[in-house]
């Protein structure tokens, strides 16, 4: 019954991120195509379509919530909030001395996708770690 | 820190995923302990021990390592 569940549980999870994949390629194809990229949504729908698949893999010892998985999670916090950090000196100074020209639209979705990428590959290479 | 679960596993023919239930974790957390990648936490290396009927210090041995 419990192998039946996660497996379900995985299978669910590649789905919905070849669906996001998908979609991403779409708009991340016409936002290029129009000179626009990254519009903002865009890069949401390939940070959407990474944690899927994180998630996919990450499914089937998740669904225990033991001691190891706590671990994971409280690690991958702790490192993901360097990483972020240092997502947002990068984007500062890049904006500060003119870089980058993106609306803030932009700048909040291009950190929102960063942010939900790095948390979930955070996870993944931390349950190979543990 | 080395263990004896894979051995003691082995001669009371338990499954990891057995094990696993017993516990009440997941089976990549046996597998990650029995490797030696995770190191559990003391209610878990005793509820270890007491499923093998033994000290924690026959399950878990202690290396020069783990000292410093």
């Amino acid at each position: 019954m419990i192998s039946l569940k996660k497996q379900y549980d995985r299978k669910l999870f590649v789905i919905f991120g070849i669906m996001f994949l998908l979609m991403s390629g779409l708009i991340s194809a016409a936002t290029i195509s129009t000179g626009v990229f990254p519009a903002g949504h865009d890069i949401m729908l390939i940070a959407m379509a990474v944690m899927c698949f994180c998630n996919a893999y990450l499914a089937p010892q998740f669904i225990q919530n033991d001691e190891r998985t706590k671990r994971i999670k409280e690690r991958s916090m702790f490192y993901s909030y360097f990483i972020i950090l240092g997502y947002m000196i990068i984007m500062l100074t890049f904006l500060q001395f003119h870089f980058l020209a993106i609306t803030a639209y932009q700048a909040v979705a291009i950190l929102a996708a960063l942010t939900i990428m790095t948390v979930f590959i955070t996870m993944v290479v931390l349950s190979k770690r543990y | 820190m080395e263990n004896r679960i894979k051995e003691l596993r082995k001669d009371q023919s338990i499954s990891q995923e057995k094990m696993a239930i017993k516990l009440n974790v997941s089976r990549q957390t046996i597998i990650s302990i029995e490797k030696g990648k995770y190191n559990p936490s003391l209610p878990l290396a005793m509820q270890i021990a007491r499923l093998f009927n033994r000290t924690v210090e026959e399950v878990f041995i202690l290396d020069e390592d783990d000292m410093e």
